[in-house]
Parts: structure tokens; C-alpha cells; sequence
């Protein structure tokens, strides 16, 4: 890995180790080679384009049948030697037909190209290989890389928020580094995974390094969304497939491109709590009304009282008086993130380069958490000779993040938010109050928050390297060959560390994890293209492909450290836990298309995969998966010719099959148990073994069969220009553990059972508002999804999910995966005549929340939860709004989205009755007081004593998960080229650029409504148990181009 | 032309490194043991039946006690599964434990039955194993049998789908199993244990359990007349004179003699934390936090001057604290454990010699179909070593007084050895003796009721005992 950085180190520093590199291709190919062409006499001319007579750089120039060639420089002029008079020069360029002119003796040939239409065509990259817009049949989003990189983010995921119809992009944390959630066209699955398949230049890969991508690399990003489109996938399409293209570099001189930004990251907001006099109020209140539950007196002395239902006089009396800290605020910083890249490209006639080098920085918006990420990239390719193409994409990258126990249940940012706010927050060292004892702040489990912020080790570092070499062989007209090895190679650590300020009473823990993980494919492709009589079209693939993953992870505790000095596991007094895994997996696949136009009207494709794979049990270990599309350009029909307004017409229609085979690497295999009997006089222990799984033959992928309807409308030359598509996925085969009869042996087996249903609209309109000197382009999309479960294991037995103190989600038939599940909450009880006249919750009093009698038995208990709502948003949007005016530019981006709802599960301990000690949400302000004052009519009275169902999660806890949310707005200047031209630069924009600038939701108990702490858990969406805030951005950045 | 050179090398590689594909993508688990690369050679079948006995070993911890003692008449309980066995009072799913264990007990003996003739061993060990797996799998039925009447009878590896079809078979049927089983292994096992083999399956273990079998068949519900073919098996057993009738009853129960030569079958238990001791006390000996009580008429069913019942109870304990309590306390299990670490090495014995003796006494009257002298010289033998005078042919006078005679000396002699609920049901004597202890049982109790949670699974083709 070292080595690799510093070879690229090289590369970056000395334009020589592009040229070796180029080099030893050559070198290694040079049996391929024909012999070189006799050099006699120089020929020179400039090239230009036939439409608007500007110089064209460039441009390939080859003597036709050598691998003699050059290409024109910035002015569009060049020089070749040829061999001699009875030799032809080719001239090529992308977006022009190519020209063939013989020299004949001459010493100085212009030339002037012809633009070619058709490849001027926007092309849509699909599976394995490329296809004009106008020809595709399935339903596949694409956006360019342009569009990403105007996002100050870590991750290549977060940039895509907001960009495609069908494709929901969740940012859950704010976290540096953390991944966000992409759902491609609803959740297909319940055990499976819901995450689609990456796919980087060709080879497939895991979702991370996907992210890690840097992301001015892209050239753009295409999602596969229907089975159409997916299935050439097979068993890995049906979550959809990403297809990520990264830019190579163009024939001509060398283009340096310099990137840098900088900027500072807030907390995006705050959550409304109590402040001392509020809480304090609350707390006597609760207090006094729990006295008085049990039937104390309450003019007693407050020394009668049960110890947790006393308080501080001074608290009644004089809350005023009383200290206020506004805790919540203490782990936030105003942080620095910065990015650095530079890229190299260029290149000559015969080979073509690009090497970037990317530095990204990220400080959190928390204290001491941070994201760092060195990242690389080498895209090489060289026409060895005419049939020859032989190219090598080479990835390094390093990443280290540093987090601090910031999320989740337990979390520095849940707990300081309860935090007793009438205590400094260092008040002790363990953060104890010496006068009030019982009062602690911020506890979890022993250590003050504070300490874990600033003393806790946890850091993660990422060493990865993605590489692939490739041959292409043209084998006759239109008829080639590509074949390409590549591995990617991972390695993760995470060391942690709890000193002894942060344990506290034991001795510190130390603990060690790292993987391994290496990838390896070879792809064998035949590809065909022809056109018969003009008006047939056809192109086809068939292709070989292999891969298989070794996956190696380990894990090491160390406990009875003597002291903090050395965090590494080699102070440990005692290694007391450490274990080694290994897994695999294998996948074989067999592939074919075929694409075929009639007159570029008529469309039809068809596509079928073949895959084996070790993950799939002995009797179904091959899965085929097939896809047909058709689509007619009605706009291309003669009839249409008079209606001028429709610029482009086109009708899809697709149906296929595909699978999701992200089922655990031997779930087919029956595993072993170990146990142990006593033989012999002596009662020797002897080690047996038993069955501990039930081996399932039959296990296999889940399978979708996607059907999909899309109209593609230009209007004005594409000036309107939209896209409607709906689909339905009908999901089977869903991965279940499932109860068998124990006749078996085993009273469980991971099986194929469930079905799910996901159906739904989308829509993409791009508009170019006006055109001219100021331009205003818009694009928007919008999506909306149903989901819903069909079948589920034997006798539809429905699944509730959640942790032990809040079941609250369940999976049933007839309702989206993970729907909420709930106590209704229907007010607050004022009188105990009320709670007589009706049925109630067994205890209920006054002030106690009341529930609605769902299932209308004249009783009020658990049987009453009932489905109240979901996570997954029944719709959500993007748009984008670009304009443009004399080299200013400015975007932004909304994104939204609606239907969905949020479960607040921290409330368990800052939005209940008792006070626990625990600082509470400010609604707590407006809760039941009396008849008299009932406050906000939904939040109960406090009370020390929890009675009725005050306590339980009702509907109370649940909200509204809508939101729209400026997500991004970029102001750029492009710095006219006569003052460029004067640093020798050929391009510079000036940019600001703020990201999460507002947020307009009903989530006002949390930070983020795209929160989901129970993450990767379909069964139980949408829980907040404390998230790490998005962060509100600012960033002044500078683009050079040399 | 070169061209084709590239496509033709880059075919073979392609080729070659994927050549066997069905081996490519054939993965077997790395770092858990599993089925794919298992039941391959002789070590592996011996690792495999060594996962039975720890299945038959478990049974005799506790679970065996539970589904006989505290179904009889010694046992009852206020709480837990025993509560709900002793009274009848069963939750939809408490059964599952039993019916999960022998089922597995069941399929670990199948699959080894079923793979174990296609690898090449050592035929004296693969006799022994076919033999152990085939006691093991009529163990499993005879107590399915017993305990839950019609059962599933399944003999080979089924998979989820099939085991959906499978119904109940028929009492008789499933004893038509267990004999034919006992008997291959009869034929199959070892008739003399070396050292290292002690707590293995003998021949003579499995000549007990198909008398055990046949006279069982012989009584309620099947009563089919099996006397005489029980006979030849115990007379066997006592004439290969491995075996011996200790010379006083407590000597039998102790450390020093779990593994003498009065056990011809016990379940090994081991302390140490290594996982093999038994929870015996720790659930049934109150003085060791366990808490069950006497049925009544327990400590009054011995004779006056019986040793064994001082032996086997005491009408006080002292618990861990110290504190003295005045309650009945099974004294005669409370061996082999240690209060420091909590565990207990007690070997459960499941087949006793003396057990044989008077299992022959049974036979031979009921072939004879009157009381035989051997029978009755049998059983005062049995008396003697207890302290207590021979039963005279006067006080046996016909078949009817001699097996209410026999089932006293049972109790007596077995008491806490889990035979008690068996024979009570054999005899035609459970309901009687159940309302004796006043329980409003009928004859539905002499079956348990299925798990519930398994008719669901089945989807209508298991039924439900009647009762329940």
C-alpha cells in the first residue's frame, strides 16, 4: 500500500511516470505490436470544426494502418511524420465524423470535421457497456458528475440526495464519514438488505467504497431501476444497480485541474429543552402530585416523603434563583473541513490518462470527531495497435475517522441532552454535584459524557485499493472482445480505548477490531454491433464473468490495563476476549443482450443472465433471470412530422426478473454444534458434535419481476424535456427464519417465503426556463412509493420489531414493511368522573393520557395498538434550479419528502411523567396541570409516580417525518479567460457554497428528521435514539484549470 | 492472426481458473464446522455419536425426573413447568422441551444411520456406532411413546417440507420401530465394556431397554401379551455376569460406586465447569435451593423397619444459610455436589441390576401366569438387603396380590429413579393412584399434551391428545 502511494506520489510529482507507466504497457504488450512504420517526411495543418470554423485540440491524427499518430495541440494545429506519399491520415475527435485524406505528396493538410448528431447524442452507460439515450427501453436514471461536484460532502452517497427520480437517498447522521442510506424503488426486503449494487467502471463492488469514491473522479452516475435494465445484474439487480463511470482522460495536452475548498460546519439546530425554572417546576410538581397519588398529605414536612419525591424547598419558593446551564450546547464546535484535489489528464493518439489525488478533511460539528481521506486515481488506457486496446484503472485510497460514543442509545448526544441543567457540567470529576448527590449529570453507566468526548479512543482507518486491467480486441467489423481482471482490496481498523477517567471504577478496556477484505473478478465480454440495410440496428453482447470474495475479520479485548498510558492492547494486563473469522463467497455468471432498432423507431431488447453462486443451497445452486424491453419513438413517425412542438416521443414498456442474493454467505449449510460426553472410568471428556442448522437445499436469491411503463416527452427541442415511469416490483421468495416442525430435528430454517409488493410513480421533468445571455435551467423529480407485505412466514404470523422497551413497529400482511404500531392517543384525562364514564387504562388518574379504544372491546390495554403510521416516505423530491449570467452562476437544490413518520424513542427518557432526574423536552412546559390547566392538551402531568399509561409509547411519540430542506445553493464566478489567460490559467471559478441552509419540518424534538438509529433493521425504521445533527455549511472554494 | 491469440489466451485462462465450475462455486464454511464436510470418515462418526450421548445426557439431568416424578404420585411443585406437569395445568407450550429433545436425539441417530455405511471404517466401529445410534434413536421413540402416545415416526433426514406431511404413526407402530431397532443393536454392540468404554452402550443396555419395551407393550395402552419375549433378554443380561446385587442398598449411591458393577447404565456427570455436571440438586434437593414437595404418602408407602427409607428421605434439611427446616428432602441423590462451585457430578443411573432382578420377578409370574417361585425368591432377595422379612407365598397368593406386591417393592426400591410414573401407567394403576394424592385425574393424563406451537407449525396434520 505504501509503496503504491508513493509511486502515485511520483506519478503526481513528475509528468515522466505517466509516460513510464504508458511505457510498460507497451513494454508488456509489445508482442502484440506490429512492426513499427518507416519515418521519412514531416506533414503539418491545423484541424477545425466544419460548423463554426473554430480550431479543434485535440484531435487524433493516425496514419491509417500504423500505430503512428499524434494528436493537435491547443491551437488545433500538428505535426506527423509519415512514411511516405501513398499514405492516408485519419483524423478522429469524439462528437465528429471521422476523415480519411490521403497525403499524396503534400507537406500541409487542413482539415475540417463534420459534427456527428448521432454521437453527439447523449449516451447512457447501462450494464456492460453504453447506449444512446434515444434507444434505451428500460428505466435508467442518470446524473453527471458536474451536477455532484458542486456538494461540499464526504461521500459520493450524500451527493446523490435529491438528483433521481426512484432513488431515496436518507441521510440519517451527520457523522463525518457515515454512510447514508440509498434505496432504489422502495424496500424489497426484510432480511436481505436493501442496499442496490455498486458498480465502478465495471466491476462490482461494496457500498462503501463506492462512497469513498472521490467524487470529482465521476463523470456520472447512472441507477439501473427496473429489471430491464438490472437483470443483465441477475441475482444481485433487484435493489437496483448504481453504475458509477469515472472520467478519463481526453487526446491532448496535458490538463491540469486544481481544486481546493475550505470552509466552516454549524450545528444545524438545537432541541428545545427545559431550562432550570421550567424543569424545576415540573420536578415539584411531579413530585407533590406522586406525594399526594399515595396518599400523602401534602403540608407534611417534605422529610416524610419518600427520598425521590422530595425536593429542594428553594426550588418552589425561588426557582429564579437557581443556576442555568444550557448543557446542550457543550459538545458543539464550529468546525473546519477542507478539500484539496488535483488531476492530471491528457494524452496522445494512442494512449490516454488521468491521475488525480484528492485530500478531504472533515472535522465534526462534535468535539474531537473528525474524517480524513487521502484518496487516488490512475485511468490509463493505450491503443496498442489497431485491434488493440489495453488499459488499467488503479484506486488507492486511506481513510481514518475519529468518533466519540456520539450516537445512539447511551450516546454523548442523548445523554447531555438530559443533563440536569442547574449543575455545571464539571461539577466533581465524575461530574457529580457534591450537594446534590442523587441529582447526577449526564450518566451513562458510570462515566460523565464530557469525559468521553474529550478522553475516549475510537478511531476507524480504511486502507483500500480498487484496481482493473483490461484488453479489448477488435475482432472484425463491429465484432469485439474485452476481457479484465480486477481485485479490490480492503482493510479496516478500529481501535477503542476507555481510559480510566471514562471507566471510572474498572480498569480501562481496550479493544481491537480489523477486516480484510479482497474481491476479485474476470469479466470475458463479446460484443457485436452492426446495421443491416440502414435500417436495422442491432447490437449484442454475450459474456463469462467470475468473482469471489475472501472476507477475514478479527477482534481482541484487553481488560486490567495498570494505567492510561498506552492505549494499544500490549499494556493490557489481560487479553480477555479475541476470536478470528474467515468467509467467502463465489459468484458464476453467464450473460447475454441483444438490442435491436427498426428504423429508429422500432426498439426491442432482451437480455438473460445466468447466475451460480456459493451463497445458494445444493439443489438451487443456478438462477436464471430474464428481461425483455420494447420501446417505440412515436416522435420518429411520419404522422408526428406535423406536430412540431414534440421534439421527442418515446413509449417503454419493460418486465424481467431479478434477484437479490445477499443472503448469508452459508445460510444454505447446515452448521455444527459442539458439545462433549464423559467416557471411561476416569470420565474422560470426549468432544462430540451435532447438527445446530437445518441444511436448505432449495435456499436461494429473492426474485423481483419489475414491470415497467415509462413515456419519455421533449417539447420545444427538448426545452421541456420529461419522463414518467411506473413501476410495480412484485417481490417472493423473501429470506425469513422461519419455525419448521421440530420433527426435523431443528425448530428453525432460514427459507424463501414472504412476498412483497413495492408499486409507485415517477417523474423527471428538465426545463430550460429561458436561454440566451441569463439563463435559468430547472430539473425536478419526484417519486412516490407503495409498499406493501403480501405474504409473510406459515399463517402470516406478523413480525414486531424494536428494542425490548419499545416494540412498537410490526410487519403484517396487507402493510409496509416495519409500520408503526401503537398505543392511540386520544388527550389527557381531567377528572375521575371522566375516567369512571369510560374505559381506561387499569390505574388511570387525572392528567393521565387517554386511549382510544381501537378494537372497541370496552377495554383499554395493549390489544389497542393498532397501525398508526410509516417510515418509508410515500413520496419525496428534488429539484434543482440552475441560472446562469455573464460568469456568474448559481444553483440550488431543494430536496423533500412526505407521507412518513418518525419515531421519537429518546422520549422514553426526557418526554415522560417522572422526571427521573432527567432534563425534559420544553412541551413539558404545557403539560396537564389541572382540569383548570390542561395545557397542550397532549403531554400528561408529570408525576414521580407513573400511573395509567402515561409511560407507554402512544401515538404521543410519534411525528411527522415530512420535511423540504434547502439542501444546497452554490453561487460561482467564472473569471473571464482574458484575466486567466494572464496566470497562464485556462479556466477559474470562484465559488460559495452553503449546504443545509434550511430545514422546514414538524420534528421539533429531534435534529434530524431523517434520522433512523436502528439503521440496516427494515423491521424497525424510523426510531431516533439519538443522532449525530447534520451540519449547516459554508464553504468558499477556487477551481483552476491549467 | 495475433488477434485471435489474445481471444484464445484470454478464453483459456477464463477457462482454466473456473474449469470445474460447480467447484467454484462450492464454498464450505472456514470458520464454523458444518454438514458439508462432516459424516466423511470414522473420526467424524465418532464425534457425531458423542453429540447423542450429550443429548441423552441432558435428558438425565432434570427433564427426565420432571416428566416421571412429577407426573407420579412423589412429586408436586408450586411453580415452573413442574407445577404445570404435576397438576395437569400445561401451558400451550411447556411439552416443547421433551418433544424437542428426543426429536433431536432422533435426527442426530439418523443421520448417522443414514451416512455411516457409505465411508469406510473400521467395521467393529462402525458396528458399534450403528449400534449406539440405533439404542439411541428407540431411547428417543420409547419415551415419545410413553409420553405422548402416537408420534411422528421419522427415520431418515427429512427436510422442512417433507416433515409438514409427516403425521402421527400409531402406538403400535412406533414400538414395531423401537423392538426392531433394540434388537439390531442387541446384535450390533459390544458385549464386554473395556475401561475406556465405561458409560458406553453395552449390549446388555440395550437388552435391557427392549425388555423394558416388551413389558411395557405388555401393559396399558397397547397390552399386547411381550412377557415371553422379555424373558430370554433379562435372563441374558443377568447371566453374562458382568453385573452384581450390591450387598446393602446404600453403597450404590455414592461417588465411589456410580460406575460399579450394579449400574449397568447411567448418565455421566462431571464437576470442574466445564459444563457436564448435572442441575440435579440444585433443583430437586432443597437443601441445595432446590424446592420441590412430597406428594403424601411418599415417606408412608415404605414399611416399618424398610432402611430405604431413611436412606432415601429425611424429614429435615438444613439449607445453604444454615437455617434447619422440618420438610421431606431427598437424601438419596444428594451426592457428588459441590457447594463451592455449585455443580454436581452425580451419575444419573438409568438401568440398575437390581431393577433387572425384579423386572425378571415380573416376567416369569406373568409368563407362568401365576406367582413363580424364582419370582418371589427374587424379590424377597430384593427385601433382605432393604431389612425386611420375606414376603411368604401366603402373603402372594395369586398373580393380582403378587403385582400389587411388586409395584410396592418398585417404588420402594426405585424411588426417585424415574421408572415410577411408567409403571403406573403400565399397570393400569396411574389414575387410581393419582386421585389418591388428590388429583382429579382421568385417563386423558396418561398422555401429555403435544407443544402447541408444533400442531401450528404442522398445519392440521398433528392433532391434539384428548384432554388438553
Amino acid at each position: 500500500m505504501n509503496t503504491t502511494l508513493y509511486h502515485l506520489h511520483r506519478l503526481l510529482t513528475d509528468q515522466v511516470g505517466v509516460r513510464r507507466i504508458m511505457l510498460l504497457f507497451a513494454t508488456v504488450l509489445a508482442v502484440f505490436q506490429s512492426v513499427h512504420a518507416q519515418v521519412t517526411n514531416p506533414v503539418k495543418g491545423t484541424v477545425s470544426s466544419q460548423s463554426d470554423g473554430k480550431s479543434l485540440p485535440g484531435v487524433t491524427v493516425i496514419v491509417k494502418g500504423t500505430t503512428n499518430g499524434t494528436v493537435t495541440d491547443a491551437e488545433g494545429n500538428y505535426v506527423l511524420s509519415v512514411p511516405g506519399a501513398g499514405s492516408t491520415l485519419v483524423f478522429s475527435y469524439i462528437g465528429f465524423i471521422n476523415q480519411e485524406v490521403p497525403v499524396g505528396g503534400k507537406s500541409t493538410i487542413n482539415v475540417s470535421l463534420l459534427t456527428d448528431t448521432k454521437s453527439l447524442e447523449e449516451v447512457v452507460v447501462v450494464g456492460y457497456g453504453t447506449q444512446r439515450k434515444s434507444d434505451v427501453t428500460s428505466a435508467i436514471a442518470k446524473v453527471g458528475g458536474e451536477d455532484l461536484q458542486v456538494r461540499p460532502v464526504a461521500r459520493v452517497d450524500q451527493a446523490l440526495q435529491g438528483q433521481l427520480a426512484g432513488v431515496q437517498v436518507q441521510q440519517p447522521s451527520g457523522r463525518p464519514g457515515k454512510a447514508a442510506e440509498i434505496k432504489v424503488r422502495g424496500i424489497g426486503s426484510i432480511s436481505a438488505g436493501a442496499n442496490p449494487l455498486y458498480v465502478v467502471d465495471g466491476f462490482p463492488i461494496d457500498a462503501t467504497t463506492f462512497a469513498n469514491m472521490n467524487l470529482s473522479d465521476i463523470e456520472s452516475i447512472e441507477v439501473l431501476k427496473d429489471a430491464a435494465s438490472a437483470s443483465i445484474y441477475g441475482s444481485r439487480g433487484s435493489n437496483g444497480v448504481v453504475i458509477i463511470t469515472t472520467k478519463q482522460g481526453k487526446a491532448g495536452d496535458l490538463k491540469l485541474d486544481v481544486k481546493a475548498y475550505a470552509g466552516i460546519q454549524n450545528v444545524e439546530r438545537l432541541i428545545p429543552m427545559m431550562n432550570t425554572t421550567e424543569w424545576l417546576s415540573m420536578l415539584v410538581d411531579g413530585r407533590d402530585r406522586a406525594w399526594v397519588k399515595t396518599g400523602g398529605d401534602p403540608n407534611a414536612p417534605m422529610a416524610t416523603r419518600p427520598r425521590n419525591y422530595q425536593y429542594d424547598p428553594v426550588w418552589k419558593t425561588n426557582p429564579a434563583n437557581v443556576p442555568y446551564y444550557n448543557h446542550q450546547k457543550w459538545p458543539y464546535r464550529t468546525a473546519p473541513m477542507q478539500d484539496f484535489q488535483i488531476t492530471a489528464s491528457g494524452g496522445s493518439a494512442k494512449a490516454k490518462y488521468l491521475v488525480s489525488a484528492d485530500y478531504f478533511k472533515q472535522d465534526g460539528i462534535v468535539k474531537n470527531t473528525d474524517y480524513t481521506r487521502y484518496s487516488f486515481r490512475t485511468n490509463v488506457s493505450v491503443d496498442v495497435n489497431d485491434y488493440l486496446n489495453v488499459g488499467l484503472n488503479l484506486t488507492p485510497s486511506y481513510s481514518v475517522s475519529n468518533d466519540r460514543d456520539t450516537e445512539g442509545k447511551g450516546g454523548v448526544l442523548h445523554t447531555i441532552l438530559y443533563a440536569n441543567p442547574f449543575l455545571p457540567i464539571r461539577t466533581g470529576i465524575w461530574g457529580e454535584s457534591p450537594e446534590y448527590t442523587d441529582y447526577s449529570v449526564s450518566w451513562d453507566g458510570g462515566a460523565n459524557v464530557v469525559s468521553r468526548v474529550e478522553n475516549l479512543i475510537d478511531k476507524e482507518t480504511r486502507g483500500q485499493m480498487l484496481a482493473n486491467v483490461f484488453a479489448t480486441v477488435k475482432l472484425a467489423k463491429g465484432l469485439s472482445f474485452k476481457t479484465s481482471f480486477g481485485a479490490n482490496y480492503i482493510s479496516t481498523k478500529r481501535d477503542r480505548f476507555e481510559n480510566q477517567i471514562i471507566s471510572r471504577t474498572r480498569a480501562p478496556i481496550g479493544e481491537s477490531w480489523n477486516t480484510v477484505s479482497l474481491n476479485w473478478l474476470n469479466e470475458n465480454i463479446l460484443n457485436y454491433a452492426t446495421t443491416i440495410n440502414t435500417k436495422h440496428s442491432i447490437t449484442a453482447l454475450a459474456g463469462f464473468t467470475s468473482q469471489r470474495q475472501n472476507d477475514q475479520s478479527g477482534y481482541l479485548r484487553g481488560e486490567n490495563f495498570a494505567n492510561d498510558l498506552v492505549p494499544t492492547l500490549n499494556a493490557a494486563g489481560k487479553i480477555t476476549q479475541g476470536n478470528t473469522n474467515e468467509s467467502e463467497w463465489s459468484l458464476l455468471s453467464y450473460l447475454g443482450r441483444v438490442n435491436y432498432a427498426f428504423d429508429n423507431k422500432y426498439l426491442i431488447s432482451a437480455s438473460l443472465r445466468r447466475d451460480g453462486s456459493s451463497r445458494f443451497g445444493a439443489d438451487n445452486k443456478w438462477g436464471w433471470f430474464p428481461a425483455a424491453s420494447i420501446g417505440w419513438r412515436i416522435s420518429e413517425e411520419a404522422f408526428m412530422k406535423s406536430v412540431p412542438v414534440l421534439s421527442d416521443l418515446k413509449l417503454r414498456a419493460s418486465r424481467g426478473t431479478t434477484g437479490n442474493n445477499n443472503i448469508p454467505n452459508y445460510g444454505a449449510v447446515g452448521l455444527l454444534g459442539q458439545s462433549a460426553y464423559l467416557f471411561g472410568t476416569d470420565e474422560a471428556v470426549t468432544v462430540g458434535m451435532y447438527p445446530n442448522s437445518i441444511s436448505n437445499r432449495n435456499l436461494s436469491w429473492e426474485t423481483t419481476t419489475s414491470t415497467d411503463i415509462g413515456l419519455d416527452v421533449g417539447v420545444w427541442q427538448n426545452r421541456i424535456y420529461a419522463s414518467i415511469d411506473y413501476y410495480n416490483n412484485q417481490t417472493k421468495d423473501l429470506l425469513l427464519n422461519v419455525p419448521v416442525p421440530t420433527v426435523t430435528g431443528f425448530s428453525s430454517e432460514l427459507r424463501n417465503l414472504g412476498r412483497v409488493e413495492n408499486k409507485g410513480w415517477e417523474f423527471e421533468v428538465a426545463t430550460k426556463n429561458l436561454v440566451g445571455k441569463f439563463q435559468w435551467n430547472t430539473n425536478l423529480n419526484l417519486s412516490f412509493n407503495k409498499n406493501r407485505v403480501l405474504q409473510l412466514g406459515p399463517g402470516n404470523a406478523p413480525i414486531i420489531g424494536g428494542d425490548w422497551w419499545g416494540q412498537v413497529n410490526i410487519t403484517q400482511v396487507g402493510q409496509p414493511i416495519g409500520a408503526y404500531y401503537m398505543l392511540v392517543q386520544e388527550g389527557i384525562w381531567n377528572t375521575k368522573e371522566e375516567i369512571a364514564a369510560s374505559p381506561s387504562w387499569a390505574g388511570s388518574q387525572p392528567g393521565d393520557v387517554r386511549i382510544k379504544d381501537v378494537n372497541g372491546d370496552g377495554k383499554i390495554n395493549i390489544d389497542d395498538r393498532t397501525i398508526v403510521g410509516q417510515n418509508q416516505p410515500k413520496y419525496y423530491f428534488g429539484i434543482t434550479n440552475r441560472f446562469s449570467y455573464a460568469g456568474f452562476d448559481l444553483s440550488v437544490l431543494i430536496y423533500g419528502l412526505g407521507g412518513n413518520k418518525i419515531f421519537n424513542d429518546i422520549g422514553r427518557e426526557f418526554n415522560g411523567p417522572s422526571d427521573s432526574q432527567k432534563n425534559h423536552y420544553q412541551n413539558w412546559v404545557n403539560r396537564w396541570q389541572s382540569p383548570e390547566k390542561p395545557g397542550d392538551g397532549t403531554t400528561p402531568a408529570a408525576s414521580e409516580l407513573v400511573t395509567g399509561a402515561s409511560s407507554q409509547y402512544t401515538t404521543r411519540h410519534l411525528y411527522d417525518g415530512g420535511f423540504w430542506r434547502i439542501k444546497n445553493v452554490s453561487l460561482g464566478y467564472n473569471v473571464p479567460k482574458t484575466v486567466s489567460r494572464k496566470i497562464k490559467a485556462g479556466r477559474i471559478r470562484l465559488y460559495a457554497t452553503g449546504e443545509n441552509l434550511l430545514t422546514v419540518d414538524k420534528y421539533d424534538v429531534g435534529y434530524n428528521p431523517e434520522v433512523n438509529t436502528r439503521s440496516g433493521n427494515p423491521l424497525a425504521p424510523g426510531g431516533d435514539y439519538g443522532s449525530y445533527p447534520l451540519a449547516r455549511t459554508f464553504i468558499l472554494g477556487l477551481n483552476v484549470t491549467f | 492472426m495475433k488477434k485471435y491469440s489474445i481471444l484464445l489466451v484470454a478464453a483459456a485462462l477464463s477457462l482454466s481458473q473456473t474449469a470445474c465450475k460447480e467447484d467454484f462455486i462450492d464454498l464450505n464454511p472456514i470458520s464454523s464446522a458444518n454438514l458439508n464436510s462432516f459424516y466423511k470418515s470414522q473420526k467424524d462418526f465418532e464425534t457425531a455419536i458423542v453429540g447423542v450421548y450429550n443429548v441423552f445426557q441432558g435428558v438425565h439431568s432434570t427433564m427426565w425426573t420432571e416428566y416421571n416424578e412429577f407426573r407420579a404420585d412423589t412429586y408436586t411443585h408450586i411453580m415452573y413447568s413442574y407445577a404445570e406437569i404435576s397438576n395437569n395445568t400445561f401451558q400451550s407450550n411447556t411439552t416443547s422441551t421433551m418433544w424437542n429433545t428426543m426429536y433431536q436425539m432422533i435426527t442426530y441417530s439418523n443421520l448417522i444411520l443414514e451416512r455411516i455405511d457409505a465411508v469406510s471404517m473400521d467395521e467393529a466401529v462402525r458396528n458399534r456406532i450403528k449400534g449406539e445410534a440405533q439404542f439411541f434413536r428407540a431411547y428417543g421413540y420409547f419415551a415419545l411413546v410413553r409420553i405422548f402416545g402416537d408420534v411422528p415416526l421419522v427415520l431418515k433426514e427429512v427436510s422442512t417440507s417433507e416433515a409438514l406431511l409427516i403425521g402421527r404413526s400409531p402406538i403400535k407402530e412406533v414400538y414395531g420401530q423401537i423392538t426392531k431397532d433394540l434388537t439390531a443393536a442387541i446384535g450390533a454392540l459390544p458385549a464386554t465394556l473395556t475401561a475406556a468404554q465405561n458409560g458406553r452402550i453395552s449390549k446388555q443396555a440395550a437388552e435391557v431397554e427392549l425388555a423394558r419395551a416388551y413389558i411395557t407393550m405388555s401393559g396399558v395402552p397397547l397390552k399386547e401379551n411381550h412377557w415371553a419375549d422379555a424373558k430370554p433378554l433379562l435372563e441374558s443380561v443377568i447371566k453374562s455376569g458382568q453385573y452384581a446385587f450390591a450387598p446393602t442398598y446404600a453403597e450404590i449411591f455414592s461417588l465411589e460406586n456410580e460406575r460399579g458393577k450394579e449400574v449397568i447404565l447411567g448418565a455421566k456427570f462431571k464437576i470442574g465447569g466445564i459444563g457436564e455436571s448435572t442441575q440435579y440438586q440444585r433443583q430437586f434437593n432443597p437443601a441445595y435451593g432446590g424446592n420441590p414437595v412430597f406428594e403424601k404418602g411418599v415417606y408412608e408407602s415404605y414399611e416399618t423397619g424398610d432402611l430405604r427409607r431413611d436412606f432415601n428421605i429425611a424429614k429435615e434439611f438444613t439449607t445453604l444459610e444454615g437455617t434447619r427446616i422440618e420438610a421431606l428432602n431427598n437424601t438419596k441423590f444428594d451426592y457428588g455436589y459441590d457447594r463451592a462451585s455449585t455443580e454436581s457430578g452425580m451419575d444419573f443411573p438409568v438401568q440398575r441390576y437390581t431393577d433387572v432382578l425384579l423386572l425378571h420377578a415380573e416376567v416369569l409370574s406373568e409368563v407362568d401366569g401365576k406367582v413363580n417361585t424364582e419370582s418371589l425368591a427374587l424379590l424377597n432377595q430384593v427385601r433382605k438387603r432393604a431389612g425386611l422379612k420375606d414376603l411368604t407365598p401366603a402373603q402372594v397368593p395369586d398373580l393380582a396380590s403378587f403385582r400389587v406386591a411388586m409395584q410396592k417393592e418398585r417404588r420402594s426400591e426405585l424411588m426417585f429413579e424415574c421408572v415410577r410414573w411408567f409403571d403406573l401407567v403400565r399397570t393400569g394403576t396411574a389414575v387410581e393412584a393419582l386421585k389418591a394424592i388428590g388429583l382429579n385425574a382421568n385417563e386423558n393424563w396418561l398422555l401429555f399434551p403435544l407443544p402447541q406451537t408444533e400442531i401450528d407449525k404442522m398445519q392440521g396434520v398433528l392433532k391434539q391428545n384428548p384432554g388438553y
